[in-house]
């Protein structure tokens, strides 16, 4: 037998389960443009419906009781998320490359006048200048200034090179704290998720904070996640663990003062910590194999030609008729110069080969060097343009990799709006769609409030 | 698949990077004016542009060094020819001393020109270009015909041959070396000179009259030669010009974009700009609320 006042308690039942979607609705309004924020939904299902057997069999089955909203549950991906965590570890990876490439592209400034290469061009004419006079000073002068011109340009552009190396090193050690600041954010939020779910709620807001943090650390360092079931996630670098319910990793960055070098390590164990990839893979692969190359390149071909030059020269005559002078003073990249003593007297410059004044000999010699296989195995021009198609081609293919994986972040990151994004014309028509429910469920109450009080007011009198 | 207002933003923003990613790259071409701005731009067309900018280079040297090459055999040839006009002068000298039945004074007026024609041929033999001595072999600083007596001479001049890098595999001579063309004159006037004052007609008819000729044909070839090496230089000259002309054009083709071409692309680029962002005014302003009461 149904209690009297069994309307009431089920009206209020309809009040209360409408009133909390109208809230839940709000609460996706109000958040509409939050950052990793995911919809939220009331579920609401049928409260436990009132049927014992009883004498009195009561007809139809069970009586029903009205509502509950049993769990607001966000509305989520899992698999998006993966998707995107994926994209964006490869799309931090490749920017943070070919930002690197180009900026060293921009330091190397070919093709150009003002580059290596066109200083090059510069010295092979001033020598050339000099076979045409070779007993005059003037001629001898100019080529003494280009020689240095020639160093001067050298010298800046790997200085430039490794000004790059050392702010990347500085870059690397900033994202290493924020990775180690985010892990520290995700552990706290780590247990309070699983302490709420634990407990049988849903703890949808911090899900939301705790998938941002996990999509800012794959960005950083291209993490892998992994959901448990007690509601927790445990976090890999590659294969190795880096987060879950009991542990966090930290990362630590040291540089090597002589060399430059970086290497991360792994906080607690001191072992080697690789990035799987993410920004920190990128700038790692910048500063540890692009940048050491081309200035390592640059090195070798100096080095080369300066010793193949001085050797020519050591074999040529100055104007006083001595011989066995270097060129240029010991160095490579970054210290290269002209010899004192020929700096402060170019009549030494060794342009005869036999000591007598207008003898070019020695200069033609000099000359030839330009086509000559000076630097392994090949001329120094061919050599400087293998440099350059290198650097060109690198450039070219991140920016495709650099395109392609933004694409395809694009694509996932509208994905997942598509299945979390708050839709505000969705939303306005839920909150008609609750309103009205609301509206007639205060009309219900009503009305059983009338029932009750022709029972109560107006029954046997 | 369910479209929401935050997708509508997102493709909309995506859109406009794009058009405007075409947009800076069409701007980037038109305002430098080059197709090439970074070896990424065309890795393979910035390679051939190195290359092709360091053979201009190379080019533009060489034409200095012809240039240079030609002022040194240009005055080469005029000593030449004024040697040749001295040896001519010394044949007749020669000729009129070798008759037997000249007077004391008369042969002693013409050993006097002999002598004259003698300093005459050693100034010639210091012919300079800016005090670098045409005859002196590698010794060009100092002057290779100095007096020592009455036609007498040192002769300093090392045999050197001057050369000039005149193409990357082309070195060419460009001077005549003193001892091959000047020397041998000297010697015949100061034998003649000598000569005539002894009255030897008949040793002048015998030897000198012939050691005469034979340093005129020696004069002829070496001119013949400088001509010749001139002939070289001019071809060279006109191969350089034409080469120069083909590396430019091939340079432009690579590096240069086409004006027009750039033009309208960047016209393309503005009007997908536009298009995007009329689409995005148009669809990003309508909501349901605009239509509720």
């Amino acid at each position: 037998m149904r209690s009297s006042f069994f309307g009431l308690e089920l009206g209020f039942r309809g009040l209360i389960a409408q009133q909390r979607a109208i809230d839940v609705t709000g609460h996706n309004i109000a958040n509409a443009h939050t950052e990793g924020f995911s919809r939220q939904r009331v579920n609401m299902t049928a409260s436990p419906p009132l049927g014992t057997t009883s004498m009195h069999k009561i007809a139809g089955g069970h009586i029903g009781t009205g509502v509950v909203a049993s769990s607001t549950t966000r509305l989520r991906d899992a698999l998006l998320d993966h998707r995107f965590q994926l994209a964006q570890g490869r799309l931090g990876e490749w920017e943070q490359r070919s930002s690197v490439l180009h900026q060293i592209q921009y330091v190397i400034d070919e093709p150009g006048e003002m580059s290596i290469g066109g200083a090059f061009d510069q010295f092979w004419n001033s020598l050339s200048d000099v076979s045409n006079h070779p007993e005059n000073i003037a001629a001898r002068r100019a080529l003494v200034e280009t020689a240095a011109a020639l160093a001067d340009t050298i010298n800046q552009r790997h200085a430039d090179l490794q000004l790059i190396r050392k702010s990347l090193a500085d870059m690397i050690d900033v994202t290493v704290s924020q990775v180690n600041a985010t892990l520290v954010e995700l552990r706290d939020i780590n247990v309070l998720v699983q302490q709420s779910v634990a407990q049988g709620d849903n703890p949808n807001d911090l899900m939301d904070r705790r998938d941002l943090l996990l999509d800012r650390l794959a960005r950083l360092t291209g993490v892998t996640v992994q959901h448990e079931s007690r509601g927790d996630v445990t976090v890999f670098n590659g294969s190795q663990r880096i987060l879950d319910i009991s542990s966090m990793q930290q990362i630590t960055m040291s540089v090597d003062p002589a060399t430059g070098d970086v290497s991360l390590t792994w906080a607690g164990s001191g072992g080697e910590f690789v990035p799987a990839g993410g920004e920190l893979k990128g700038m790692i692969a910048a500063h540890s194999e692009y940048l050491p190359e081309i200035i390592g390149d640059l090195e070798t071909m100096v080095s080369s030609f300066m010793n193949e030059f001085n050797t020519v020269h050591r074999a040529g005559f100055g104007l006083d008729g001595v011989s066995g002078r270097d060129f240029f003073a010991p160095g490579t990249a970054g210290t290269m110069a002209v010899a004192q003593d020929m700096l402060a007297e170019p009549s030494y410059v060794a342009a005869s080969a036999s000591g007598a004044a207008g003898d070019n000999s020695g200069v033609l010699a000099l000359m030839s060097l330009r086509h000559q296989a000076i630097v392994a195995g090949v001329p120094i021009d061919d050599y400087y343009g293998a440099i350059i198609s290198r650097l060109g081609t690198r450039t070219r293919q991140a920016d495709g990799a650099v395109d392609a994986a933004l694409l395809i972040k694009q694509q996932v990151e509208i994905r997942r709006e598509s299945v979390s994004g708050v839709s505000l014309d969705e939303e306005v028509t839920h909150l008609l769609r609750y309103q009205h429910a609301y509206g007639a469920a205060a009309r219900f109450i009503t009305t059983v409030d009338e029932l009750l009080n022709t029972l109560i007011n107006h029954m046997g009198r | 698949m369910r479209v929401t207002s935050g997708m509508l933003t997102m493709g909309f923003t995506q859109r406009l990077h794009e058009r405007g990613k075409v947009l800076w790259d069409a701007y980037d071409e038109v305002s430098s004016g080059r197709k090439v701005n970074r070896p990424s731009d065309d890795p393979a067309s910035t390679v051939r542009i190195l290359q092709l900018q360091r053979l201009l280079s190379e080019r533009e040297q060489f034409e200095r060094n012809i240039a240079e090459s030609r002022l040194w055999l240009e005055l080469t040839d005029s000593a030449l020819e004024r040697l040749g006009d001295a040896v001519i002068r010394g044949r007749e000298l020669a000729v009129a001393g070798a008759s037997s039945t000249l007077p004391l004074e008369s042969r002693l007026a013409l050993a006097a020109e002999v002598d004259q024609l003698f300093e005459h041929v050693i100034q010639v033999g210091n012919s300079n270009l800016a005090e670098r001595y045409l005859f002196a072999g590698h010794n060009t600083l100092a002057r290779p015909y100095v007096i020592t007596g009455l036609n007498e001479y040192d002769f300093s001049g090392d045999g050197g041959e001057v050369v000039r890098q005149i193409s990357r595999d082309t070195t060419l001579a460009v001077g005549i070396d003193g001892a091959r063309v000047v020397s041998p004159v000297l010697d015949a006037l100061a034998d003649l000179a000598a000569a005539v004052r002894a009255g030897d007609s008949a040793g002048i008819n015998a030897t000198l009259l012939p050691q005469v000729e034979q340093a005129l044909d020696e004069l002829l070839a070496a001119r013949a030669e400088v001509g010749a090496r001139g002939n070289r230089l001019e071809r060279s000259q006109e191969s350089l010009l034409s080469s120069k002309l083909s590396l430019t054009s091939q340079l432009s083709d690579r590096q240069d974009a086409d004006f027009a071409e750039s033009i309208m692309r960047l016209r393309l680029a503005e009007a997908g700009y536009q298009g995007a962002l009329t689409a995005t005014s148009r669809v990003l302003q309508q909501t349901l609320l605009d239509y509720l009461r």
